[in-house]
């Protein structure tokens, strides 16, 4: 087996902007309302995440109090800013300091610039629950602006509105840790072959602990273009239903109408979601069958442990 | 002219204010503020928890219809809470206790738990024991409510109120009798009084942010407003022991109630499981086959329409599978109702026994429909 592959990813923003809540809801199965009793992080909580068999996360949740920053910054900044892969970055979108806000948030960009100028930088414009919902675009879009306007043209920098209390926050998790997936060319064609071969309109690919979306094949069009976050967050919250009676989700069969929904662990650390509207083209044990080889085929490629 | 009347899920219609007159009826009491609206908007109105924070205190005794079903058909009648027994107006008229409590199957009394548990009593003792006098058929049930609090972050902390409240509506309800006669009354008289009044009363622990009040509205709905229960908690045993399932509901599917459920006994956990299932698999249908489930509920008439409907071929339906070696069976039995099932995974295996049963559970909820139907044209 190839040794793990560990990626550094820096979350930094402000103290009270949502990091350690949107990590521990992500990556620790907290419920939202859980977050409510979260304290202030002391300076850096380090955690190693497994993702994905041979992918390994090392979060740095930085907390955010100006006297740590002056330390992130001075004393610690080699530490701190070296190899890493990527940066996300928390914005309050309620927060009532905007100048400290933007100028702690140059000093970090400069910074990473400086230590990993290969970094890939994700803001994440947080608490959007909190802005009336007719006018969320627009003040999203406002700071989106500001954002990209601060920053330098060196570094890569994408904007996600997030929102703990809704999908939005499976959005933006799923495309950063996309982003980290090696290989995904491959996965995905080798999972449009599939699709076709089952039937099926759409297979999805999950990362088990976290439900976030890696890759997926749609043969048949959908409208609904936020539906891999709406299910991300659906069956995680279901799993977490299931934790309170001491059990894990394994997998779910929905045959509703016109619709076949198949859920089934593939491997130890992904799920798989396939999609048809055709009853009669998919077959429940056929589709078994077929999970089985697919498996195989990608422990072969060894794109996934 | 439908000020005072709510139906939930869709607006009043021409005929709803009668049926709602002439529906088993849940009459809810309590102080003011206890929590009466938050909780019948939560569970049949399917409110947010944080949306109840805007509801306004109630002004005019409101009926309200929840019609989903032919097996869940009743009214709640949402007194306001600072209104005394005496006081009572409905319809412009002065309401009698008689007027109050003859139409009322369950006497569902809200108790604030962030509240002083003794004013709380002395006012539950009054309103149970006038509707003891006016209809001795009335079975009270006490929802201890508002548990989430800052008190309440442990179970032993939640049961210590309700013991507290138990005790409390007791000791009340014996001195409202001391009291009510003149001559000196033998203690234990008394008690048995307090006793015969509280004989069957259920004591539950209730928040909105969580599954207990739709638990607790579950149980008050299966054990009372259900008209077949009896019949219905017979089928349910029989699947059960014919698939070798360990727990089975009929769930109401737009409230999350349970409308009956076998005689195994109820956990909680498994009871929050199996209504959560119901919200995944009507999630990811609502995404990939939005058409059906968009669809307007078609109103309920007066004559049954369902021989009009297509003949559906096959019942939607899902498993859930779990790593503790259980597993869920979700099976839309009629409109509106939906039964889920738990049971060990290797039973799981043997599906076709499970949808043949599942199919004569069916054919038999239909005939009690016929039946209920037939009866109720007499
Ligand atoms: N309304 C709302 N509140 C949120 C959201 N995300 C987090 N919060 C709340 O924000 C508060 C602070 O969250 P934390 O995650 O502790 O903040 P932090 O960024 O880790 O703070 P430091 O550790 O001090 O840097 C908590 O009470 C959360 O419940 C959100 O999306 N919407
Ligand atoms: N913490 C908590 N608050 C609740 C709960 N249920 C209701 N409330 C709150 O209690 C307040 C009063 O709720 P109402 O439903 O208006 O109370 P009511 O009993 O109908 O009051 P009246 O109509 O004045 O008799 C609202 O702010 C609700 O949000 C609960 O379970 N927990
Ligand atoms: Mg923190
Ligand atoms: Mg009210």
């Amino acid at each position: 087996m190839a040794s793990p592959m560990t990626k550094k990813v820096l979350l930094m923003g402000r103290s009270g902007s949502g990091k350690t809540s949107m990590r521990s809801i992500i990556f620790a199965d907290y419920m939202a309302r859980d977050t409510m009793r979260l304290s202030p992080t002391i300076d850096v909580e380090y955690s190693h995440v497994r993702f994905l068999g041979n992918l390994h996360l090392h979060l740095w949740d930085c907390g955010g109090q100006d006297d740590f920053y002056r330390n992130y910054l001075e004393h610690m900044r080699d530490h701190i800013f070296r190899s890493v892969e990527l940066l996300i970055y928390v914005f309050d979108i309620e927060s009532e300091e905007q100048g400290s806000d933007f100028s702690q948030f140059a000093d970090v960009i400069e910074a990473v610039e400086q230590h990993s100028p290969d970094a890939r930088v994700y803001v994440l414009v947080h608490k959007m629950d909190l802005v009336k919902e007719d006018v969320r675009k627009a003040v999203f879009s406002e700071k989106e602006a500001s954002i990209l306007s601060q920053a330098s043209d060196h570094l890569r920098i994408q904007c996600f509105r997030t929102s703990i209390w809704d999908e939005t926050l499976y959005r933006a998790w799923s495309h950063i840790v996309y982003s980290l997936v090696p290989n995904t060319a491959l996965l995905e064609s080798h999972l449009n072959e599939y699709c076709t071969i089952c039937g099926a309109d759409e297979v999805v690919l999950f990362e088990s602990t976290t439900f976030l979306v890696i890759a997926h094949a749609t043969c048949i069009p959908h409208s609904d273009t936020h539906r891999f976050e709406k299910i991300s967050n659906i069956i995680k919250q279901f799993k977490l239903s299931c934790r309170k009676v001491q059990a894990h989700f394994e997998g779910m069969l929905v045959q509703h109408h016109q619709l076949i929904a198949l859920f089934e662990n593939l491997t130890r650390s992904t799920a798989i979601m396939f999609i048809s509207s055709d009853p009669d083209l998919m077959h429940t044990a056929l589709i078994s069958s077929n999970v089985a080889q697919f498996r195989a085929q990608l422990k072969i490629c060894g794109l996934i442990g | 002219m439908y000020a005072n009347l709510e139906r939930w899920p869709a607006t009043p219609s021409e005929g709803d204010n009668e049926r709602a007159e002439r529906a088993p009826r849940i009459v809810l009491m309590g102080s003011r503020r206890s929590g009466k609206t938050s909780m019948a908007r939560v569970v049949f109105g399917k409110m947010s928890p944080h949306e109840t924070l805007f509801v306004p205190s109630t002004a005019q005794p409101t009926l309200r219809l929840v019609a989903n079903s032919d097996l869940v058909h009743f009214s709640i009648f949402d007194v306001p809470g600072d209104r005394d027994l005496s006081e009572l107006r409905w319809r412009d008229a002065q309401m009698t206790p008689r007027d109050l409590f003859g139409r009322c199957v369950v006497l569902a009394y809200v108790v604030d738990a962030e509240a002083d548990p003794y004013s709380e009593c002395a006012r539950l003792a009054e309103v149970a024991a006038a509707a003891k006098a006016a209809n001795p058929r009335v079975q009270l049930e006490v929802f201890v409510h508002k548990v989430d609090g800052d008190h309440f972050l442990s179970e032993e902390q939640k049961l210590d109120c309700r013991r507290e409240v138990e005790a409390c509506a007791r000791a009340e309800l014996a001195e409202l009798y001391a009291h009510g006669s003149d001559e000196t009354v033998d203690p234990q008289q008394a008690q048995a009084y307090a006793d015969d009044c509280l004989a069957g009363a259920a004591f539950s622990l209730t928040s909105i942010y969580d599954h207990s009040v739709f638990e607790a509205f579950s149980k008050l709905v299966s054990r009372a407003l259900v008209p077949q229960r009896i019949v219905l908690r017979k089928m349910l045993d029989a699947l059960v022991t014919a698939c070798d399932m360990e727990k089975s509901f009929l769930f109401d599917v737009a409230s999350k109630v349970y409308v009956a459920t076998d005689s195994a006994p109820v956990d909680s956990a498994s009871y929050e499981l199996c209504a959560d299932a119901i919200d995944v698999v009507l999630d990811v249908a609502s995404i990939y086959a939005p058409d059906k489930t968009q669809q307007p509920e078609p109103s309920e008439e007066d004559t049954p329409v369902r021989e009009e409907e297509p003949k559906q071929t096959r019942s939607n339906a899902a498993s859930i599978q779990l790593s503790n070696g259980m597993a869920l069976v979700l099976d839309e039995v009629d409109r509106n109702l939906a039964l889920v099932c738990l049971l060990r995974t290797e039973n799981l295996e043997k599906r076709d026994l499970i949808d043949y049963n599942l199919g004569c559970f069916r054919t038999a909820l239909a005939r009690l429909a016929a039946l209920n139907a037939s009866s109720a044209g007499k």
